[in-house]
Order: structure tokens, then sequence, then C-alpha cells
């Protein structure tokens, strides 16, 4: 079985580099597509995925979505995604710094799968990211017909 | 409007055209039709045929000789040549044999003459066969068949290609007694042949014919052959027959075309007028001799000009109908309507000779037909439903009033049957109408129920009449049916109304009785049985006057009523069957019919027994006043229309010091001191009907005097009429001694309110001034409360921004010195490894104290919501956990009971988790330690307070412990950001309370606080 993607959508590249080195260290191997601002994201999620169609490329197993994006926001592209038929099913992992309680309500509210926050503390925050990688990549089963690679 | 008219061919008759219309007869040499082209007179087409017989030569179609023979060879002397000729010219032949010849003797014979007889016969153009499969084909001679057969034949023989029909039939097989019967044949044969394609020969055996019989051929065929002296020889007695024939043929036309009422003219191609007929004069009103020479169209003027040269040009005949014309020489006449035909006769070269133009004045039956489309647009704009049908009753014609009326349209009505309409609960009402329709009858307005298509029942009233044809026969049956639904419904609504009368009647209290003109009861209700005890069936009959104790008064009121019309309120006594009596007032009034005639009268009785013992009671009660008015100690007085004094109590003897006797008759104001003013009093009474408080002084006799305060008003009687004024004084001189000494205090007392009111005034606008001060604050509140929350905004959006973004780059720092520590860590020394570690350490702080610093704000953004929150249950749930995050520690919770606060609860419990969370770090060092939690009752309200006997503080510091990011401890000793208690007192603050701290350093500490209830 070919090893599912990560989309990782985040502005700040030192966050980007530590989540990769996070992975790595978890050795979680698999492909990660990384997103610098919403709107990236969109059109990328939009051209792979396909709920039920035969498609081209294979849809993420998971999106790494921060909140605060430029151009269009964290919640603004979780809306967008669960609008749409394409992305209504994809999991969505909230990876932010904020514990503002309307972020978190907000994103549960628009469909958010999970919601962590990035802890100061690289350890911690390796850890929060090895957990992410193992339950999204290897534990979560996501509908067949829905983006696993045939 | 003009019809085109159709086309149709008009080859035959051209010839006798002609001769009529040229008034000269021309007798053809053919004299036969058949030919499709020929002019007049001409014979343009080959018609003659070859007879094969010598003695004939040639002879035209159409012509029919016979022959008389005595033997076979006869036969065949004649008849072989005959056929010869004719299979040579391509005529289909036909030889019907019978003794002396069969038909093999006959084919033989012909075969010796025509080479090729076989294949001929093969081929279908000769035929021979037995006279019985001919002429008694069908059993017996049946002269139509026959004439038709030959007819039949000819058709064939034209159709297969062959010229006309030859043909020949012996009659040896006829008897005498059909001889009749047949010469009535060949007189037909003779009329027929002569307009066919066909040469007929009868062959007539001599020994057979008598005379008579001889006589009877030779008339009926134009030529007769017989053998005399060896040789054939003709007899031409048909020359004459054909020539005579011609002469009546003209006489016909001429009769025909002067007498005929239809109008003919014949024109030359120009228009020219040849000749007319009297109908064709008389339409214009002209005589028959003015017409030759002239032009139609110069008589005639019209349009239908281009139609006749168009006719020319074509050569195609023309009809036209309904044309409309107007007689330019009669405009009076008005718009002429015409069907006409013109049709044009052809000369020899094909050219038009002349024309003939027959027309038919249409202008009355148009106008019939607008008059019987009138009556059919009636019948259709009729408000009543109008139906036809048959006599089996098949409709046949439907209105628009019955398609409203039953909802069916014309279309679904026509063809079906009249029943459709019928109503179950009414099935018979038909046939007996068709019957009474069949024989003639006429059925007017019988109402009967109709079903509409929706099957509504709809009241109609039917009048139904025979439909007849020309021939005055019945065919049908026309019914008008008119809606009375709503009629039915107001009958229904009238008996209704009858039956709700006769109930009111009924149920009256008062004896209602109807008595007739010979003073007998006719119709008594129930209150009448109950008056007088006496069933209503005896009632009814009997003398009313019976009833009555005077029954001489009852007749007389009875007679009264018949001679004033009514009487009213006259008293009788009704006597009961027991005896007992009953008072009453009699109304009554004369009845009468629709008519107007008198019937009866109606007379109603008013039970007055109990008005009586009313008016009994007035009396008594009139005496109960009286005493009233006398015991009164107010002087009471009634006065006439005149001003005097009617009536008098005894007060008002006592007052003027009059006898009653005396008062009663005398002018009232002469008892007054003022007696003009007195009098105007009694002016305004009467004017506007009452005066009050209106102040005399009466003069007593002893010319002592006493001020009254009069009251007085109109008086009336029963039926509203003023009987005069009744007045009534009262004493008022101690009142007015009285009012005297009030005006003395009244003055002081105004005095006394002046005071007040500028005390009241001034204080009033203490108040106002107080107002508007209180105003101006609300207002800086206002302005300071929308201050406040725009500070709130700005302070959430940094918290916000800080959250987010102050974090990034501390995990920023704190991942990459771990990063470098852990890849590049071998190659630094201790020293430099420490110092990443004290990177990643103050990094860590950081983000611990923006998290705390973001706690503490929340505290102060979050909105509140009071409830009762019980302190107690927070306090032990939150001990429980501490114990359980360090289970080896052994602190001892001392919590109390029941203690509640008024506030929110989040913030409650979080301000309590710190104040325990301190109490617990600060006893850390303790082997054994004890926190407790409680409440003491202070005159302002309650004091709760979390108490430690851990390391305390110095009291000195006291003032900042409260203060963000203050610690009295180091970090190593005691862990935190010193941003707990500041959070306490945030969430103390907002309950509108007070937190404080005593403490020593060693020994404990305590922290006390108050929330506003």
């Amino acid at each position: 079985m070919e090893a599912r993607t990560i989309l990782l959508v985040e502005d700040n590249r030192d966050d980007v580099d530590l989540t990769l080195r996070a992975l790595k260290k978890a050795n979680i191997a698999n492909e990660v597509e990384v997103a610098a601002d919403g709107a990236e994201a969109l059109d990328y999620l939009f051209s792979k995925c396909g709920y039920g169609e035969p498609k081209r490329a294979p849809c993420p197993a998971v999106v790494l979505l921060d909140l605060k994006l430029p151009k269009v926001d964290g919640l603004e592209v979780l809306r967008r995604l669960r609008a749409d038929e394409r992305t209504k099913l994809l999991p969505v992992v909230i990876l932010t710094s904020s514990r503002e309680e309307r972020d978190l309500v907000e994103s549960y509210r628009l469909g958010a799968n999970a919601y962590v926050r990035k802890p100061v503390d690289f350890i911690q925050f390796s850890e929060a990211v090895r957990q992410l990688g193992l339950f999204w990549l290897v534990l979560n089963e996501v509908p067949a017909a829905y983006g696993r690679p045939r | 409007m003009e019809a085109r008219g159709s086309r149709a061919g008009v080859s035959g008759g051209a010839a006798g055209a002609r001769a009529a219309a040229t008034s000269s007869l021309e007798t053809s040499a053919d004299g036969r039709s058949g030919n499709t082209a020929s002019g007049v007179g001409q014979v343009k087409e080959v018609t003659i045929r070859r007879t094969g017989i010598q003695a004939i030569g040639d002879a035209p179609w159409g012509t029919h000789f016979c022959q008389f023979y005595q033997t076979r060879e006869d036969l065949v002397d004649i008849l072989v040549p005959y056929f010869a000729a004719g299979l040579e010219d391509n005529e289909f032949c036909m030889w019907v044999t019978s003794a002396p010849l069969g038909v093999d003797e006959a084919r033989k014979a012909l075969a010796g003459a025509v080479k090729d007889l076989d294949r001929r016969i093969a081929t279908g153009q000769m035929e021979i066969i037995d006279y019985r499969q001919w002429y008694t084909k069908t059993g017996g001679f049946d002269a139509d068949a026959v004439l038709a057969g030959w007819v039949e034949k000819e058709k064939e023989a034209l159709r297969r290609g062959f010229e006309g029909l030859r043909l020949t039939g012996n009659t040896f097989w006829l008897d005498k007694k059909d001889w009749a019967g047949f010469r009535d044949y060949e007189a037909a044969v003779n009329g027929v042949i002569g307009r066919h394609r066909m040469i007929a020969i009868c062959t007539y055996s001599l020994e057979k014919c008598g005379a008579p019989e001889v006589f009877d051929v030779v008339r009926n065929h134009q030529f007769a052959l017989v053998r005399q002296e060896g040789r054939w020889r003709i007899i031409e007695s048909g020359e004459q027959g054909r020539t005579e024939a011609a002469l009546r043929q003209a006489e016909v036309f001429e009769a025909f075309f002067r007498h005929s009422v239809t109008p003919l003219a014949f024109l030359d191609k120009d228009f020219n007028f040849i000749r007319v007929n009297e109908a064709y004069a008389e339409a214009g009103q002209r005589d028959v001799s003015e017409f030759p020479g002239h032009n139609h169209f110069e008589f005639y003027p019209s349009d239908a000009k281009e139609i006749f040269e168009e006719v020319v040009r074509t050569k195609k005949p023309y009809q036209v109908s309904a044309r409309p014309f107007v007689y330019a020489d009669h405009p009076e006449w008005g718009v002429t309507y015409w069907d006409w035909s013109l049709v044009p006769v052809l000369d020899a070269e094909g050219e038009v000779d002349l024309l003939v133009y027959s027309l038919k004045d249409v202008t009355e039956s148009r106008r019939v037909e607008a008059v019987s489309q009138q009556l059919a647009a009636l019948v259709e704009s009729s408000a009543d439903a109008i139906v036809g049908k048959t006599l089996d009753g098949t409709i046949v014609s439907w209105n628009q009033a019955a398609a409203r009326l039953y909802g069916y349209s014309a279309a679904e009505a026509v063809g079906r049957h009249v029943s459709m309409l019928d109503a179950p609960d009414h099935p018979d009402d038909l046939p007996e109408i068709r019957e009474r329709i069949r024989k003639g009858g006429r059925v007017e307005y019988y109402e009967t129920v109709r079903i509409a298509k929706d099957g509504r029942r709809i009241d109609v009233s039917m009048s139904v009449s025979p439909i007849r044809n020309a021939a005055g026969e019945i065919i049908g049956a026309s019914s008008i049916a008119r809606d009375i639904t709503e009629h039915k419904a107001m009958e229904n609504r009238l008996r209704a109304a009858s039956l709700y009368a006769r109930t009111l009647i009924e149920a009256s209290l008062d004896p209602l009785v109807t008595i007739s003109p010979e003073g007998k009861i006719t119709d008594v209700n129930e209150a009448t049985e109950l008056a007088t005890g006496v069933p209503r069936a005896k009632l009814v009959g009997s003398d009313f006057s019976d009833y009555f104790t005077e029954p001489e008064k009852a007749r007389a009121g009875y007679r009264k009523v018949i001679s004033d019309g009514s009487v009213r309120d006259y008293a009788l006594t009704i006597r009961h069957a027991s005896g007992r009596t009953t008072d009453v007032l009699y109304n009554a009034t004369l009845f009468r019919n629709e008519a107007g005639e008198v019937q009866g009268v109606f007379a109603a009785a008013r039970d007055v027994t109990v008005r009586k013992r009313m008016e009994d009671q007035l009396r008594a009660a009139s005496l109960y006043a009286r005493s009233l008015i006398e015991v009164s100690p107010d002087p009471l007085v009634t006065i006439s229309h005149e001003g005097k004094i009617t009536d008098v109590n005894e007060a008002t003897e006592l007052a003027t010091g009059v006898a009653r006797q005396k008062l009663v008759g005398t002018d009232f104001s002469d008892y007054f001191t003022e007696g003009d003013k007195a009098r105007a009093g009694y002016r305004q009474v009467i004017s506007e009907g009452f005066v009050r408080d209106y102040p005399l002084t009466i003069r007593h006799a002893s010319g002592r005097t006493m001020d009254v305060l009069y009251n007085a008003a109109l008086y009336k009687n029963e039926a509203g009429e003023v009987e005069g004024v009744f007045a009534a004084a009262r004493d008022v001189t101690q009142r007015k001694l009285a009012e005297a000494e009030l005006t003395k205090y009244r003055e002081h007392l105004e005095e006394l309110v002046k005071q007040r009111t500028a005390e009241l005034e001034s204080a009033n606008k203490r108040l106002e001034a107080e107002i508007a001060e209180r105003e101006r604050s609300e207002a800086a509140v206002r302005q300071r409360t929308v201050e406040l929350e725009a500070a709130n905004r700005e302070l959430e959006a940094f918290a916000y921004s800080v959250s987010h973004d102050l974090r990034a780059p501390l995990r920023s720092i704190n991942g990459f010195s771990q990063a470098l520590l852990d890849d590049y860590g071998p190659m630094l020394d201790d020293g430099g490894q420490e110092y990443l570690r004290r990177v990643c350490g103050a990094s860590q702080r950081m983000g611990q104290l923006i998290d705390d610093l973001l706690k503490l704000s929340r505290i102060t953004r979050v909105e509140m919501r009071r409830e009762r929150v019980s302190l107690s249950e927070a306090a032990r749930a939150l001990a429980s956990e501490l114990m359980q995050s360090q289970p080896d520690r052994r602190v001892d919770f001392a919590i109390e009971e029941g203690v509640t606060a008024y506030g929110d609860g989040q913030l409650l419990r979080t301000a309590m988790g710190n104040l325990l969370d301190n109490a617990w770090k600060f006893t850390g060092n303790r082997p054994s330690a004890r926190i407790e939690f409680g409440v003491r009752q202070e005159k302002d309200g309650p004091v709760y307070y979390v108490r430690d006997d851990g390391a305390g503080f110095d009291m000195a510091y006291a003032d900042k412990l409260f203060l963000p990011f203050q610690r009295l401890h180091s970090s190593e000793e005691f862990p935190g950001t010193g941003v707990g208690l500041a959070t306490v007192q945030r969430i103390i603050q907002r309950h509108g309370g007070r937190i404080w701290a005593e403490g020593a350093l060693g020994i404990g500490a305590t922290f006390h606080f108050t929330l506003s209830q």
C-alpha cells in the first residue's frame, strides 16, 4: 500500500521545519505537502480529492490546519472544505497556537476532527506531532471510496 | 359572397340548347348523342358503322333494327356478314342464339366468313351464347335487367378498347303471352340504344308473329329487314317516327324555355342577348322583345363581366351562389342575391358559339335563412334551457342556457338520451309526457326535478311541445325548462315562516281567537283554552260571547269591530268553566283574505287581572307618598299653569301661617318677600324644566321671614302632559349664619396656602436641579461605558494576538535550541550545552507567562452569570484533585459544610482553585499540613477564608501579593509566575468583593474575601 500524504497548512517557515522535524523524529516517513496559505491549501485539496470519484492523485490522509493564515484564514478554509462534496469528509486537525475558547468552539462547529494546541516546548510539540501522525496515518480509518489509493 | 361553381362538363345537351336558342330546328343527321365534341348538326367523329348487310349499307351508332326470318338460312344470311363487319371494324360482338340456330351452328356458320374467329372468341371480342344465358338468366324475362346488361356490355367493350357493341338477339324463345312485356322492352331498347355506341338486330320468326306483332316490331325499330322476292329489303317506317320525335323534342324545349320559372337567357360571345324567356324578362321588369340585340351589361351593369369574360376565355361553365346584385335602373329594389350559372356552348371549331345563362333569385331564401338564424340565436340566448329531442328521447339540440343549467356542454349532450337528466325519484315523468307529445299535445309548467352533470338536483318548471317536420308529422319534442330551485326554496321558507307564525300564536300567553262574520269561533290558541277551561275542539264553532260574564257587551264589541274595523282595550271579563273570572282588555281587528274580503275578526285579549291589582297597589302607594309629603319638614307646594297653588303640605302651612284651604287657589308669589323673583323662578322652571337652590324668602303671616332655597321641577301626568310645577323649599336661615362664619376663616386659610405653595416651589426647583445633575452624570457614565467597551475590545484583540503571535517565535527559539542540542550537542562543550538548555528553559517560562497573562485577561473579559454556588463543594472537589496529583503528601483539608455564595460559578471555582493551589504549593515543604476553608459572619456580611500553615509571608509585602508577576518567593523555592493571586483578586473585585491576606513567615497565611450579596 502506498504511503499516504499529509497536508500541512502553515505560513510560518519555522513551524513548518519544526513540524517536519518532529514527524521525522517520530519515524513518520509519509510525504508531507505544505501549503503556505489558505488559498493554496484549497486549490491543492480540490484538485486532489473527490469522494466517490476515481481520482488522479490520492487525497491526503489528514490536513494539519493552522488558524492564522494569510489570504484565506484557517476557519474559512475549514468552512469551504466542509461545504464541498469533494472534501466534506476529509479529516482536518486544527494545529494552532491559540487556546481561545471562541476558536475552539468555532472549529468544532465547522466540523474540525480535532483541535491541538502547539506547545512552546519542542519536546512536547514533538510528542504531539508524533501522536497525531500515529493516530491519523495509522490508526484512523476513512471510507474506502473516499481517497484510499486503489 | 360568391361560391365558385363546379366546372362539371356539359358535353351533352348543347345541341338542344342551340336549337332552343335559335328557335330553329336543325335535325341532326345522327340525332343521337355520344359524340363529345359535336357542334350543331355536324358529325365530327366517325360514327357511321358498316352494317355488313347489303340492303342497309352503313348505319350510325345507335341503330336498332329487326329482321324477320323464316329459315335458319335467313338468319345466317344476315347475321354472318353483320358480325364479320363488326369484328373487322374492332367492335365487340355478342350473338344471343335461339332455335332454330344453336350456338354451335352459329359459330360454324360465322367461322366460314371469319378466318380467325377462334382467336377472336379467345380474346373476348366475340361472344356467342344461348338465350337462356342472357334473356332468361334469372329464370324468367326481366326487361330492366337485360337492358342494364346491354349497357354494361357496351361499357366493358369501350373500356377494353373496342369501338362499341354490336349485338343480336333472337326472340324465338318468346311465348305469345309474354309478347306485350317484350314489346315494351323493345321500346325501351330503342330509347336506350339511341344514346349508346351500340348497333342491334333483333330477329323475329315470321312463323311466330301475327300481323299485330309484326306491326309492333316495326314500330319499335328504325329499320325492319324482310325477305321479299328472294332478296332482303328495308321497311323504313322509322324515319317518319324520328322526325316526329325531333319535332316533339323541339316543342318540349320551346315550352320549357318559354314557361320555365327559371330565368334563362342566351347570349352571344360578346354577351349580347340572343333570346330570353319570360321569367328572365320579368325579373328586370322588361318585356321579352326588348332584349335581342342589346348587351347584357348595358341592361345590367355589374362586376360579373369579368366572370363572363373568363367563361369565354376558358370555355368552361361557371356557377355562383348568392351573388349580390343591385339593379342600376332600380336602386330602390336594394341588394338582391342570385345563384346563377353561365355555360358556354361550342361550335364545330370548338369556339364559343353562345352562352346559356340561367339564374335563381335567392334574395328571399336568404332572408328566410337570416330569420331562422335569428330564431336560432333567440333560442340560444334564452335564459331558459331549451332542449330539442327526437321522439325516442335522443337529444338533438341544446342551447347555452341548457349548458348553464345542467352543466353539460352542447357537444356532450347532443346524441345522448334525455334520461341522463332524470332524477331517480322522478323516474316516470318523461315517458308520460313523451306519450302526450307523440299525440300532438303540449305539456306546460309541470314541476319536476332534474339532475345536473355535477349531481346537483335542480327544481325545474318544464314546458314541452312537439316538433313537426314540414309535412306536419311529429318528429320530436322541444322542452323549455326554468330553474325554480330558488323559487322552491322561497316556498319552503314561506312554509317555515307560516309555521313559525303559528308557533308564535300558540306560544302567546294572551288568549287569541278568530271569529267568523256570524260570531262563531273559528280558531283559538292554547291561551284561550286555559282562560276558558274549554278544549279547542269545543270552542271552535261555538258562539264567542258565551265565554264572557257580559255576553251582550262582548257582542257590542264585536259589532264595533265590524263597523270601525278595530277596537282597542275593550274591557271584558272571561268566565272560566270553573267559575273563576279573568279581567281582560281586547284588541280586535278585521281580517281579510288576499282578495280583501272580510273573513272575520281577530281578537287578542290581555289578562288585566294583574294590572288591576297593580293599580290597587299604586293607589296604596300614592297614599303612602302623601303621608310622606305631609310629614316632610320642608314646605312643599304644587302650582298650576296659571301660577295658582294647587296643593300644599303641613310645613307650608307652618311657614306661611296660612291654612291649607286658604292657600290652595291663591297666587303662590304672594307668600314671598320678592314676588317678582318668585315668578321669575317659576318661569325658569317652565322653560328649563327645573330650578335648583333658587333663593327666596318666605314671609310668615306674622311678618317674620324665612330664607329658603327652592328646588322645583315640572310634573307630568301619565300621558306625559305637563300638569304644573312641584316646588320644595328648604329653610336655610341657620345655614346662612354658618356661611358668614366660614367666610372669615376662609380668608385666613388662603394666606396659609400661599405661604406653603412658595415653600413647595423652592423645594421643587432644588429637585429639578438634582435631576439635571443626575442626568449629566448618567450621560458621563454612558460615555465611560462606551469607552470601556472599546478598550475591552482592544484588549481582547491584543490578547488574541499575544496568544497566537507571541508564542510562535518562542516555539522557534525552543525548538531550534532543542534541535541544536540534539543534532550538534556532541560538538559543544558542557558550557555550550548548558546555555542552550537555559535558552530552552527561558522560552518555556515565557510561554507559561504568556498563558497566565491570557488567563488573567480572560477573567476580566468573560461575561458574568450569577447563580447560587456551593463553595464547599468546589473546595472538596479541588482538594481531592490536589491530593490525587501528589498522593504521597500528607495534607489535612478542613472544609466547612454548606458554604454558598451568589456569583459566577466558573469564576468562583477558578478563584477557589487558585487559593487552594496556593495553599497546597506553599505547604509543599512541610511533612504534614493543614488547609482550611470556611466562612464567618461579620456585620457587613459573610467573610470567606482559606488558611494554611505553610511558608507564609512577611506582612510588610502584603500589598504586593495581589499584583501580577509579583512573587515573594524564588521560582526555585516555589514555582509560579505570580499571576494566581492577581487572578483571584480580579474575580473577587468583579463580584464587588474585597480580598486581603494575613500571614507570618514560616507560620502560614490566611486569605479572606467577601462577595457582594
